[in-house]
């Protein structure tokens, strides 16, 4: 009782300390002054690993990448599935919803997570507001029906088992206070963050639904994740506790949108032509993921182009941007791409897992670049993407890419 | 996304094909330049930088490329032991110049690392050297100035020396083998679109930049297509010259020709006015050609403008007229920013005179009919055509108002012999005839269309495209005329008739149509929420009322004067509506196999209800005919494309429309004219309208490797009607034909084409190849003498152009083509045949600079069963001589049809008759032109 009263007043002095403190940090990103290189400078322990194509394990594209000690595990919404392959690429199960036409809703699975304590596959029927469990061989285990508001397909699991949950629409009155993050653990909500009115949300007709802002990546502690909100310049740090602003980005003037975009109601209705109008100007920051002390991320501006130089990676400690882009690859990487836009236009990098970066290029892709490189670089193929590019067909599944960055780059 | 495809596909034949420019003899050996294009101070690579390689001493333009993914490079074919100046250069930054040498011994040169240094402005600045050709964005540009051209070079110079780009026989560009749709100068057409006008008149010195870009179809379509296009930028100070043509020429046979042109253009207004006046059957169907043919370069073989040696009869000309383009708005553009103001006039006064005679032989059941007929004609014709249009366009509507009007006056005399004959009876009878008369028309008409598309705005209305076109056209005609025919039979005396009779006609007329289309309904019901199809509905209502007040007279030998002819003089209204509601609707079925394939099925059904009314008021009774007719006519068509990622594109599209057509005042009740002896139709009322169901397919394939462009195309068309207006033909046993219409059943007819085209370019050096089929075929039933049968023709046609050609050396292109002709006549279980082979040769060797010979060499071999067969050779050559400093001046020996041979006959068979045609055209003549060509482009006159 004696010591009560001092450790509580040390215990405040902490807290107040800690608050002092959470003031975010200002990074400087100009994409003019971003480095490039070449594979064997920037990347290391890269690896290649075809998935087997055959009929059934045919798909389109990766949309979320979980890896587990022995499968990858990967959802793709053009076929509606959910497939799992082993590390060296070979076809293991597949767990396949209705057969439905592209991009039409009734039936569309999504909101894929996987329990990594309990080796399940978690997700939704979102039509049906089921919630599926299964194992990793594919088998359905449990199927239960909840309330719909506990079904968000934009959700990321984090280690702790809780599930973070990003909202950015609502089927409550149009007065009511959202948070646009609710964290749960099974169906109970533990905590909620950023909060806004719904009806002074932005309109959907008023930006740009890109993934890389609505789905958050797995960053590699699995603690938390980050989020940037459109026409915002803050990143927030969102873990199962707490909400925190840990950056504010601040880029060149010629990129940089107006102040108070975002909030001024008088640009109602007229953002999007403002900002086809204003191409380079930057709304958000999507795929933001980090691996050690380096930030990862994506730059969003209307520039549709798929060969833009718009993704980075930040070194936290010697504050050295690096555009993944201008990554040349080289004999290390046999001249194939390794972190370069074609073909990853849509989802950046998938994961971040122990130190490594997970990314997928599609077979045409991979194809093109041995038709340019064979006959002048003659690059010498490792065995399994030798086996791929002789067997194979530039209508295979896409190919898998983990790297580490250099230390260094 | 959708070019972004293009890029590294036209980028490719810039890797693939380093033009080598220098004029080497064999002696001096080749090496290969080779390395790495970076940034050194941000270590990344390059892609897309320009190399380009010039000889050290004078600076002139060897070969370039731009640099791959890696930013490496390797450029073949450079002169080795030499002095080189190598430019690298890359937007953004400051441009690299290294002077090296490819040693003797190795034939090899590594560049090793070029490092790029960041420039603080962009390319507005001035560069050293700019780069030959550049990526920016999704344009690719080349720069003019880097390449040295002849100082009296014209940008068609210029675009056959970029690599990737064809120009072909026919005038059409190609990059790549992707047609360029459309050629501007500075964002606006150039003097109505012509190409000639743009790529033969401007010097290549005025030119900036070309910029090849592709352009979106239709924005609004699932289905992904683009065009090509072609912008030439001109240099600030060349945006405005004056060129033209002063031509005069004489030869033998008291042939002569003059041409006269004179055209400007600056930043608002074009300009031009031509006139010419000749006397060997050269004339052009509209002022552009006649503008065109002012071009400072006309040997190319894209002008239309040249004495035509098949037309029937020599004709003497005098045209003239201007064309304009007055653009209101600073900076405009062809696509988004139009406001203009453009015309045109032309005037004609044309003289033909022309002797012909036919052959015909028409099969009956039994035995034929053989009718020579020889006929001599003059004709003087005065006309004058106006038009104007006013366009104003913008991202969101289109607005274009174009009035017109046109006056003619034209006067005929002719004389006409014919002679038949049966296999029966021999010679049966004879014919004469003799007219002349005048025809003065007017006609002034107006066009007004409008467009609106959907702006970006929540509300309903804003989200529908509208466009209306409205045609307002009025008439009038005087038509006086006198005809005299004398019929004589040689199997009865009592059947001669003698007729001199009179006619004065008044016509006019006035018509009205309105168009109007209004789309995507769909979004109009639910609130919004889309249907899985759209919805368009249009609406076509025409009206039109036709007046028509003939008085007909005949000379009376006993009273020698002209008494009216109650039966044929006659006053007419006809008043004719149509309305055409119908409602499209269309459903896309995309599958996307996200970068495997895109392929999208387009299913259109179009519900359409044609309304026709007409209703004729006449003097005389039993014209006056109402009729009202109402049919439905949906249309449905399928529309599949197949979009390979990188590698091919393919099209497919099967259509089905339906077509009717009424039977005219004419040929329900007609007024019969008996002086018409050896041929009249008789007139049915209870003809009922026709329906013909057509179905079409079209199927395009294009390869996007960049490697061989290959493209070729298949369409086809078969139709069925019924209730076609056909006849019953009597065939008199003294040769005169008495037609009865009738309504016949099962018409068919079907068309076939298809072709492709190659081309391969190495270097200076172009080879194509053309080769193409066309089949045609028919079958319609008929009754021949009350015989009911089925009357057949097919028509095949193969042709195969091949082409050579040597810049600025020599151009060669040979074609062949055969043509075959039958009819089966089924009532009488024969069958006859046409064959038409025709040999062509067109060379034009430019001697040098100043002299330039040309050739052409047409063989034509002509065989018709049943008559003899006809060959004959027209060779035709010209030299040409251009001096003055600027080339501008010009003198041309011409020899046409050498050997004398030119024949203008025509064999033909169709249903049951063979017939030759020959008319008297132009035989050999001799000409000697003098043309000077002055130009003044920028504040430079050319040539000075």
């Amino acid at each position: 009782m004696r010591h009560l009263f001092p450790l509580v007043g040390i215990v405040l002095f902490c807290c107040t300390a800690l608050s002092l403190h959470a003031q975010e940090r200002v990074l400087r990103i100009d994409p003019n002054t971003a480095h490039g290189g070449t594979s064997s400078k920037i990347f290391e322990n890269v690896q290649y690993i075809p998935l087997e194509t055959t009929k059934e394990s045919l798909f389109g594209k990766i949309d979320k990448l979980e890896v587990t000690p022995n499968y990858f595990i990967i959802a793709d919404q053009t076929t509606n599935a959910i497939l799992i392959f082993d590390k060296k690429g070979k076809f293991h199960a597949k767990i396949a919803g209705p057969k439905i036409a592209q991009f039409v809703f009734q039936g569309q699975i999504g909101g894929m997570m996987v329990d990594h304590e309990q080796n399940t596959i978690i997700y939704y029927q979102l039509n049906e507001a089921l919630r599926i469990t299964c194992n990793f061989d594919g088998k359905e285990l449990k199927r239960e029906k909840l309330d719909y508001k506990f079904l968000s397909p934009y959700n990321v699991r984090l280690k702790n088992g809780a599930v973070l949950a990003h909202y950015f629409y609502s089927r409550e009155k149009k007065d009511s206070i959202i948070h646009e993050f609710d964290v749960y653990k099974d169906t109970v909500r533990t905590n909620k963050f950023l909060p806004f009115q719904w009806n002074k949300m932005l309109i959907s007709t008023d930006f740009f639904f890109s993934d890389g802002i609505i789905q958050q990546t797995r960053s590699n502690s699995g603690e938390y994740v980050y989020y940037n909100k459109v026409y915002s310049d803050i990143i927030y740090r969102i873990s199962s506790d707490t909400a925190i602003a840990v950056f504010k980005m601040v880029y060149p003037m010629s990129l940089t949108l107006p102040q108070g975009f975002g909030t001024d109601t008088t640009l109602d209705n007229k953002r999007i032509e403002y900002l086809q109008n204003h191409k380079d100007a930057i709304y958000a920051a999507g795929y933001i993921t980090d691996v050690k002390n380096i930030l990862l991320f994506r730059l969003l501006s209307s520039n549709m182009r798929e060969d833009a130089n718009n993704t980075f990676a930040y070194h936290l400690q010697s504050n050295s941007l690096l555009c993944l882009e201008k990554v040349s690859s080289d004999s290390t990487t046999y001249f194939l791409p390794v972190a370069t836009s074609s073909g990853w236009s849509r989802t950046a990098i998938h994961c971040v897992v122990d130190d490594y970066c997970y990314v997928s290029h599609p077979s045409n892709a991979m194809f093109n670049a041995h038709e340019v490189g064979k006959t002048v670089r003659r690059p010498v193929y490792p065995p399994a993407l030798q086996q791929y590019f002789l067997k194979g067909k530039p209508t295979d599944n896409p190919v898998i890419v983990l790297f580490k960055l250099k230390e260094k780059f | 996304m959708k070019y972004i495809l293009f890029i590294p596909f036209l980028l490719c034949i810039l890797l693939l094909q380093t033009a080598a420019y220098a004029q080497q003899k064999d002696t001096i050996p080749l090496g290969t330049l080779h390395g790495n294009v970076l940034d050194s101070a941000y270590d990344y690579v390059l892609p897309s930088a320009t190399i380009a390689v010039y000889k050290a001493t004078d600076s002139s333009l060897l070969s370039f490329q731009l640099t791959d993914g890696f930013g490496d490079f390797r450029i073949a074919k450079v002169p080795v032991d030499i002095p080189l100046k190598v430019v690298v250069s890359f937007m953004g930054y400051k441009s690299a110049i290294i002077y090296t040498k490819i040693p003797l011994e190795t034939k090899d040169r590594d560049l090793k690392k070029i490092n790029m240094e960041r420039g603080v402005h962009t390319l507005k600045d001035v560069v050293i050297t700019r780069p030959p050709v550049e990526l920016n964005g999704d344009t690719l540009e080349f720069n003019a100035d880097a390449f040295k051209l002849d100082s009296n070079a014209v940008i068609e110079d210029l675009f056959k020396r970029l690599p990737g780009i064809t120009i072909w026989g026919d005038g059409t560009i190609t990059v790549n083998g992707r047609t360029v749709s459309k050629v501007l100068i500075d964002g606006k057409e150039f003097f109505g679109g012509s190409v000639n006008m743009a790529l033969q008149n401007i010097p290549k010195q005025a030119v900036d930049k070309i910029q090849v870009y592709q352009r979106e179809k239709d924005p609004t379509s699932p289905i992904k297509d683009s065009v090509t296009h072609v912008n030439i930028k001109l240099k600030k100070e060349w945006k405005m010259g004056k060129f033209g043509k002063i031509a005069a020429g004489g030869g033998t046979d008291g042939r002569y020709e003059s041409d006269v042109m004179f055209s400007l253009f600056n930043k608002r207004t074009q300009f031009a006015v031509a006139g010419a006046t000749n006397n060997v059957n050269k004339s052009a169907a509209n002022i552009s050609s006649l503008i065109d043919n002012g071009s400072y370069k006309t040997f190319s073989g894209l002008s239309s403008y040249r004495p035509n040696f098949s037309a029937a009869g020599i004709q003497q000309t005098k045209s003239g007229g201007f064309i304009f383009r007055r653009d209101f708005n600073e900076g405009a553009n062809d696509y988004n920013n139009k406001n203009a103001l453009e015309g045109n006039f032309k005037y004609d006064d044309l003289n033909t005179h022309t002797n012909s005679t036919k052959n015909q032989i028409t099969l009956l059941e039994q035995g034929q009919q053989t009718s020579n007929s020889a006929s001599s004609s003059i004709n003087w014709t005065k006309r004058m055509d106006a038009n104007t249009k006013y366009d104003r366009r913008t991202e969101n509507f289109e607005l274009t108002i174009a009035p017109s009007a046109n006056f003619s006056n034209s006067r005929n005399q002719s004389s006409n012999q014919t002679n038949t004959s049966s296999s029966s009876a021999g010679d049966v009878s004879q014919n004469n005839n003799t007219s002349y008369g005048t025809n003065d028309g007017k006609q002034a008409a107006l066009n007004i269309h409008f467009t609106q598309n959907p702006s970006y705005r929540g509300n309903i209305k804003g989200r529908f495209t509208t466009t209306h076109d409205y045609r307002f056209q009025t008439t009038s005609n005087d038509i006086v005329n006198n005809s005299i025919t004398n019929f004589h039979s040689f199997l009865d005396d009592k059947q001669d008739t003698y007729y001199n009779r009179r006619y004065d006609t008044h016509k006019n007329g006035m018509s009205h149509t309105l168009d109007s289309r209004f789309g995507d309904l769909s979004k109009g019901i639910k609130n919004g929420k889309l249907l899985p199809f759209s919805i368009n509905a249009s609406n076509n209502l025409s009206i039109s009322k036709d007046k028509g007040n003939t008085a007909v007279q005949d000379y009376d030998t006993t009273q020698k004067t002209y008494t009216a002819n109650s039966y044929l003089t006659n006053k007419s209204d006809l008043l004719q509506v149509k309305e055409i509601p119908s409602l499209e609707f269309n459903k896309s079925i995309i599958k996307n196999f996200v970068n495997r394939y895109y392929r999208s099925l387009n299913f259109n059904f179009v519900l359409k209800e044609e309304f026709f009314f007409m209703h004729n008021n006449s003097e005389k009774s039993f014209q006056d005919i109402t009729r009202r007719y109402s049919n439905f006519i949906p249309q449905a068509s399928i529309f599949y494309n197949n979009y390979l990622y990188d590698r091919r594109s393919t099209e497919m599209k099967l259509g089905f429309s339906q077509r009717i057509n009424y039977a005219t005042i004419n040929e329900l009740a007609p007024l019969i004219d008996s002086s018409n002896v050896l041929y009249q139709q008789y007139g049915n009322a209870g003809l009922k309208e026709s329906r013909a169901q057509e179905l079409m397919f079209n199927y395009n394939m294009d390869k996007l490797n960049a490697g061989n462009p290959l493209d070729y195309f298949v369409y086809a068309k078969i139709s069925r009607t019924n209730n076609a207006i056909g006849d019953s033909t009597i065939y008199t046993d003294d040769g005169k034909t008495r037609r009865y219409l009738v309504n016949v059943n099962n018409v068919r007819s079907a068309i076939f084409h298809a072709g492709t085209r190659r081309g391969f370019k190495f270097g200076k050096t172009l080879y194509t190849i053309e080769p193409s089929i066309d089949i045609s075929l028919s079958s319609t039933p008929a009754f021949v003498n009350s015989v009911n049968s089925e009357l057949k023709s097919q028509t095949y046609k193969g042709n195969l152009t091949l082409g050579y050609e040597l810049q600025n050396k020599l151009s060669v292109q040979l074609s062949e083509g055969i043509t075959t002709n039958y009819s089966q006549q089924d009532y009488r279980n024969t069958s006859s045949e046409v064959l038409n082979n025709s040999l062509r040769l067109l060379a034009t060797w430019y001697i040098n600079k100043a002299f330039t010979l040309y050739t052409d060499v047409d063989r034509n071999t002509n065989t018709s069963s049943g008559t003899e067969g006809v060959r004959f050779t027209n060779w035709s050559m010209s030299a040409n001589y251009r001096f003055l400093k600027g080339k501008n001046a010009e003198v041309r020996l011409a020899a046409y049809d050498i050997l004398r041979q030119n024949k203008g006959i025509t064999n033909t068979t169709q249903q049951n008759f063979i017939t030759t045609c020959t008319s008297n055209v132009m035989q050999q003549f001799f000409m000697c032109t003098i043309a000077y060509y002055p130009r003044m482009f920028g504040k430079h006159a050319m040539g000075k």
